[in-house]
């Protein structure tokens, strides 16, 4: 015979539990936590290069990396400076919070100032999972096309922050930047969109006083 | 594709809750019900399938999983009328006057209930 148990349990509770106490943990220490995301090759590794390197000496900084295989994106953010730990997924499409507490632990590091959670490259999965951090940012690279935050509305909603990558090609490119953002305020009216370019550095310390402003606001909130 | 490892987390999330109330191993999974929101991010009949491929080879290859569509309800308070689901359902701004809509409903990704069967052993397929 067989038994019914009437549950009524989000399926990602495991999940939400785990963050919570890493969010717990990140505000007691004053760590600004970012989850970036993005489709493959829109530019998440570059910007965390070079913002680790703009942070030296002004603020410690970290970056868990998640891929599915390789550790060459820890290697590069290693080599501009700053301290990254590889987190290999092995087939899983998305970072969840298990996974940044293991990396955290397997890691070594103490909080710094602000942490980055550069997640597999990805822009389905990744929304639906609460990793404790601040804020969700997505990158969207000019190559992509404008229209891209209608085709994936969920993590475009859900994310604090858009950044327009790849800003130099938009001379040979039909993306219009003012659709883009039009198409993503539609999603989340609240979002904050900022241009750049990591080869020519438009834009690019927008995001990092964006960075400093969220940092002192969570200082200052910290109990 | 992402149902698949939804489809992962439900089958070992309902083993999990089962095991916890079974009075002796080898207990076969029969239905799983779930909740999926028009804003989950998950497609159901995608769900379904991913579903079967997952329980395939397991001792569990024929147990059903039921989907409850959750939609959502936008509602314009400037308009005073509700908005049309859909392809614009993740929309936050109202189509026809562009204020902020009100927004319920929708996120659900629960599992409702798990049935299980302990009079049979599992075996695989």
């Amino acid at each position: 015979m067989s038994e019914i148990i009437e549950v009524r349990r989000r399926l990602h509770e495991e999940n939400d539990r785990c963050a919570a106490l890493l969010r717990e943990r990140f505000n007691a220490a004053g760590t600004l936590v970012v989850d970036l995301v993005s489709s493959p090759g829109s530019g998440k590794t570059t910007l965390l290069e070079m913002t680790v390197d703009y942070f030296a000496g002004i603020l410690t900084t970290a970056v868990l990396v998640g891929d599915v295989a390789t550790e060459r994106d820890a290697e590069r953010i290693r080599e501009a400076g700053g301290p990254a730990h590889q987190i290999i997924t092995g087939g899983a499409c998305h970072l969840d919070a298990h996974l940044v507490a293991d990396g955290l632990e397997a890691s070594g590091f103490e909080l710094p100032d602000i942490l980055f959670l550069e997640n597999v490259g990805n822009l389905v999965c990744p929304a639906s999972y609460d990793l404790g951090e601040d804020f969700k940012t997505v990158l969207l690279s000019v190559p992509e096309g404008d229209d891209k935050p209608l085709k994936y509305p969920a993590i475009f909603s859900r994310s604090a922050v858009c950044l327009i990558t790849k800003s130099d090609l938009l001379p040979h490119l039909p993306f219009s930047p003012e659709d883009a953002m039009r198409h993503v305020n539609l999603l989340n009216p609240d979002a904050l969109i900022l241009q750049m370019s990591a080869m020519n550095g438009d834009g690019f310390e927008d995001w990092c006083h964006l960075l400093e402003r969220e940092h002192q606001a969570k200082r200052a909130a910290r109990v | 594709m992402h149902e698949t490892g939804i489809a992962v987390e439900i089958l070992h999330t309902a083993i999990g809750i089962a095991e916890g109330k079974a009075s002796e191993p080898n207990l076969k999974l029969v239905k799983v019900s779930v909740a999926v929101g028009e804003l989950s991010a998950v497609d159901p009949e995608l769900l379904k399938h991913a579903w079967h491929a997952v329980v395939g080879d397991s001792p569990h290859f024929d147990a059903i999983l039921e989907v409850r569509w959750c939609p959502v309800f936008r509602h314009c308070p400037s308009c005073n009328e509700a908005k049309q689901s859909g392809d614009g359902s993740w929309l936050q701004i109202c189509p026809d006057c562009s204020g902020p809509l009100a927004v319920e409903g929708g996120r659900e990704l629960d599992i409702e209930s798990v049935e299980f069967d302990q009079t049979r052993k599992a075996q695989l397929q």
